[in-house]
């Protein structure tokens, strides 16, 4: 099928670091194309609920009623009937690593997980190959104080009754087309339930990747942070490299409970064939706080814009997000803020670059409902652009239905400067070094906020990037 | 202020066939030159062949749907008197001095006077329909310059317009003082499709202000209005060219226009507009910078009360190397009244070393005022500097606090904070006496006293 998966890196000027992939026999693949017998055949191998069932059913009808999206990038080429909607590895979930099998373990060692959580810096990790979660573990002190964490699935056996209450409550299985393909074959993802008052206090961490050809990936990721709690939850994802496109459309919801926290984090690095069409949404109520951070490195075109619905007084809001398109890449990100409540707070922040051809996109919404007074707002997008040969846009739009309001944006597009780069470059930097420095500056307000090994990685992708484009 | 109870704008379409005959009818009856006739012909095929809008297109999701009607009529070619003048009440934007000046009702000439000084230069300023005949060529050269219709009221209001003016100025001509055309809306007549053409030719400067009022604004009106207004601004390369346009249209009434702007090489255009009346304006206005050093300036200003909705819909186009454009928009809301501002920066793979930026802010004075801002940014080369800017909110606290702390009364604090966010875009108005007229409008527009902060 495929060649053997290397463990040394290899050029950073044409090949994607990550495409190793393995030859893996998947035990259960479904045939390609979506149907109701698809959607039927996933929740019976599922053992599910009777009301999910339903469920994914009604959203493949909403799926199958909605137009294609005429904005954002081109989907026209996505054929939904060449899609595999369900593939599994593993018949189970492993409850230690060591019995995950060696094909799949090879490959996330390749990735550097199990050292990252035996060097105690994750809190917990779940691991999503393909479709299903084949490794889960938590903390026993967390589980102590009543952490959950686990797979959407395992939860949805476990604790129905509280998936049920949450499951769609942010975002309805109508909201969008991908956001309705996923309602109706979502698999894996991760839930996180935070019970009031825990402080989980390092983050909680899931590797998400694509192995097979053709495969859609549809995780489904629920996070209920209860009444001042505290939870980071880190996302990546890399996917090997095929010759086919695959699709990637995940649904995350989110629920702030009054006075919790919560900070997801992702770092999005799939391999230039991937469509990445992917919703991500979270409620915040009184006094909670819902922090954003998206990095957007890989894909061959992302739509993903995380929303924050701050409900309640005292609610704040931030969206930190950081675009990096290279060659044949349309990354168009961005941050969705809706001001229902007075007293609530927001804050986005956008940086991105554009190199060798890429096109990266800044598209927001700020909404102010009339009666949410005392909002302030502030939304900030910086672009630089690395060549002539690559494209920054900006879509940002705002709709403001009240006056007590402080609501400000900025934006602006540049190139790197000649005179820093003078200014470096007579210090005895090449030019090169010089441009890596300078856009390490421009990136580096967002890249703090990241937690420390991916603050490294993260650096270290986009100097790979730029290695490409500036040679 | 309260406001008339508007009835529902209707969307009635003429029979194509009958549109044709309509039109050709209105050219012979202008004694119009052969190929004016065809180019009306020519514009009404294109408008028949492109469609209304719907609210899906992005640059229309924010009009309300019901209240700028798509349709296209010939307006009454009876009180068209062709060039007589006629009595007419008196303009709110009449000008104390000026280099020349139309003033048109309905098709009717009011007035058309010009300086014996602009005369000698070679400067012209007619009713557009007196200059197809007059100076057939140069009105043949540049009508439509500016491109291909881009929507299906642009094409049409290329094919129907009853009034309009053209204003030229010749190689190296500087017109020192402005030109004037002014507008009365005729309220019982209905629809107006009007048309500007302004040429300064290479090394030329002029400066036109177009001024729109209504001869009955108490009128209540048992159909909304429809105004379209064609603008297209040429400036040769070297040239530079100034346009103000500012409107005080019956209240009943859905405008819109469609501003076209054309930038030669090291030439200028400015265009400042302010809305007072209408109870939609939706204002479109496009520079396109594709030549070498060209430069641009929007500037709009507006002073929405009742339930009026103001929208601006911007590009800055930048095709050419070297190339500078700003934008500033400025608008201050009461009661009810909404804005939108969709703006667009564009710079395509040739326009390296591109200067370019747009600021929108908006004041909100009531509770139910709203402003939607989206400037939007879309750039495809690197060596540029780009930047904007928005904002939405009340007058500064701290301004009101510094005013009322030296003994300003509220609502007299409130008053001079917004005149002077107001300032910096009348103050683009080539014109000392028009700047006090608008003045004076927003003056009005804030009365009765709006709701303290």
């Amino acid at each position: 099928m495929t060649t053997p998966a290397t463990d040394t890196p290899v050029s950073p000027n044409n090949e994607y670091e990550f495409g190793f992939h393995d030859d893996v026999e998947a035990l259960v693949k479904l045939p390609k194309g979506l149907s109701r017998e698809v959607v039927n055949t996933i929740s019976d191998i599922k053992n599910e609920p009777e009301w999910m069932r339903k469920l994914r059913l009604k959203a493949l009808e909403h799926f199958n009623a909605r137009p294609m999206p005429e904005w954002g990038g081109e989907l026209s080429d996505i054929d939904f009937d060449d899609i595999h909607y369900y593939v599994r590895a593993t018949d189970r979930d492993e409850s230690s690593w060591e019995d995950v099998p060696d094909y799949i373990r090879d490959t996330y060692d390749k990735l550097g997980i199990p050292e990252a959580e035996k060097q105690g810096l994750l809190a917990g990790v779940g691991a999503q190959y393909d479709s299903e979660v084949v490794y889960h573990n938590i903390r026993e002190d967390l589980e102590e104080k009543g952490v959950l964490f686990l797979g959407t699935d395992q939860a949805l056996s476990e604790y129905p009754d509280l998936v049920k209450e949450y499951f769609t409550t942010v975002i309805p299985p109508n909201d969008n087309k991908f956001a309705a393909l996923n309602t109706a074959v979502w698999s894996g993802g991760s839930f996180i339930y935070v019970p009031p008052g825990v402080n989980v206090d390092i983050p909680l961490q899931a590797y998400f990747r694509i192995n097979s050809e053709d495969m859609g990936q549809f995780e489904r990721t629920l996070i209920i942070a209860d009444e001042g709690s505290q939870v980071h939850y880190v996302e990546g994802c890399t996917a090997p490299i095929y010759s086919s496109d695959s699709l990637h459309s995940a649904v995350v919801e989110i629920i702030c409970k009054a006075g919790s926290n919560v900070r997801y984090t992702t770092i999005q690095n799939w391999s230039n064939n991937v469509y990445n069409l992917v919703t991500k949404r979270a409620t915040a109520y009184q006094d909670a706080v819902m922090t954003w951070v998206d990095g957007n490195l890989g894909s061959k075109l992302t739509m993903k814009y995380p929303a924050v619905y701050l409900m309640e007084p005292g609610a704040h809001g931030e969206v930190l997000s950081i675009a990096s398109a290279g060659q044949g890449q349309q990354l168009d990100a961005g941050a969705k803020i809706v001001h229902a409540a007075p007293d609530t707070t927001s804050v986005i922040t956008s940086k991105s670059l554009s190199m060798d051809g890429g096109r990266s996109t800044y598209r927001g919404l700020l909404k102010v409902y009339e009666g949410a007074d005392n909002c302030r707002s502030n939304v900030r997008c910086d672009a630089l652009m690395l060549d002539e040969h690559s494209r920054s846009d900006t879509y940002p739009v705002m709709e403001i239905d009240e006056r007590r309001v402080d609501i400000g944006h900025e934006a602006t597009v540049s190139k790197v400067g000649d005179e820093q780069l003078f200014y470096l470059m007579a210090r005895g930097l090449s030019e090169g070094e010089a441009t890596k420095m300078i856009v390490n500056g421009f990136v580096e307000p967002i890249i703090k906020s990241l937690p420390l090994e991916y603050a490294v990685e993260m650096n270290r992708l986009i100097e790979l990037q730029m290695d490409g484009a500036i040679g | 202020m309260t406001q008339a109870t508007l009835a529902a704008p209707t969307d009635t379409e003429t029979k194509p066939d009958d549109l044709r005959a309509q039109v050709s009818a209105l050219s012979r009856s202008l004694d119009e030159p052969d190929w004016l006739l065809a180019f009306r012909l020519a514009s009404l095929e294109q408008a028949l062949a492109l469609e209304w809008w719907t609210g899906q297109e992005e640059s229309w999701r924010r009009t309300p749907r019901e209240r700028l009607p798509r349709r296209a009529t010939v307006g009454s070619l009876g009180r068209a008197t062709n060039g007589a003048a006629v009595n007419v009440p008196s303009h709110v934007f009449a000008p104390h001095e000026h280099s020349g000046m139309v003033h048109q009702i309905g098709g009717r000439v009011a007035a058309s006077d010009f300086t014996d000084q602009a005369a000698a230069d070679g400067v012209i300023i007619m009713p557009l329909s007196a200059a197809a005949r007059e100076h057939s060529d140069l009105v043949q050269q540049w009508l439509g310059a500016v491109g291909q219709p881009q929507d299906r009221y642009e094409a049409f209001g290329r094919a129907l317009w009853i009034q309009g003016v053209f204003v030229y100025a010749p190689r190296g001509a500087a017109v020192s003082e402005s030109l004037f055309y002014l507008i009365t809306q005729d309220v019982a007549e209905g629809d107006h499709w009007h048309y500007t053409l302004v040429v300064a030719e290479r090394e030329a400067e002029l400066s036109l202000i177009e001024a729109g009022d209504a001869d009955n604004r108490r009128a209540e009106l048992s159909e909304t209005p429809l105004i379209h207004a064609s603008v297209e601004l040429i400036a040769e390369d070297g040239a530079h060219l100034r346009f103000a346009s500012v409107q005080r249209w019956h209240r009943q009434t859905a405008a819109i226009s469609t501003t076209r702007g054309r930038v030669g090489r090291d030439a200028s255009i400015r265009v400042t507009t302010a809305a007072f009346g209408a109870d939609l304006d939706k204002q479109r206005i496009d520079m396109d910078l594709s030549q070498s050093g060209g430069y641009a300036n929007i500037r709009g200003l507006f002073v929405g009360d009742g339930k009026q909705h103001i929208e601006h819909v911007t590009r800055q186009y930048h095709n050419g190397v070297g190339a500078e454009s700003d934008l500033l928009i400025r608008g201050v809301l009461t009661d009810e009244s909404q804005a939108v501002q969709y703006g667009l920066i564009r710079i395509t793979p040739e326009g390296q070393k591109t200067n370019a930026h747009q600021t929108m802010r908006n004041l909100l004075l009531d509770d139910g005022a709203g402003a939607d801002p989206i400037p939007m940014l879309e750039i495809e080369a690197d060596d540029v500097k780009c930047s904007h800017a928005a904002a939405v909110g009340p007058v500064d606290p701290d301004q009101l606090f510094y005013l009322q702390a030296r003994g300003i009364p509220p609502k007299v604090a409130e008053r001079l904070v917004v005149r002077g966010f107001l300032s910096e875009i009348a103050d683009g108005v080539p014109d000392e006496h028009m700047r006090e007229v608008i003045d004076e409008l927003v003056e009005i527009q804030l009365e009765p006293a709006k709701a303290s902060v």
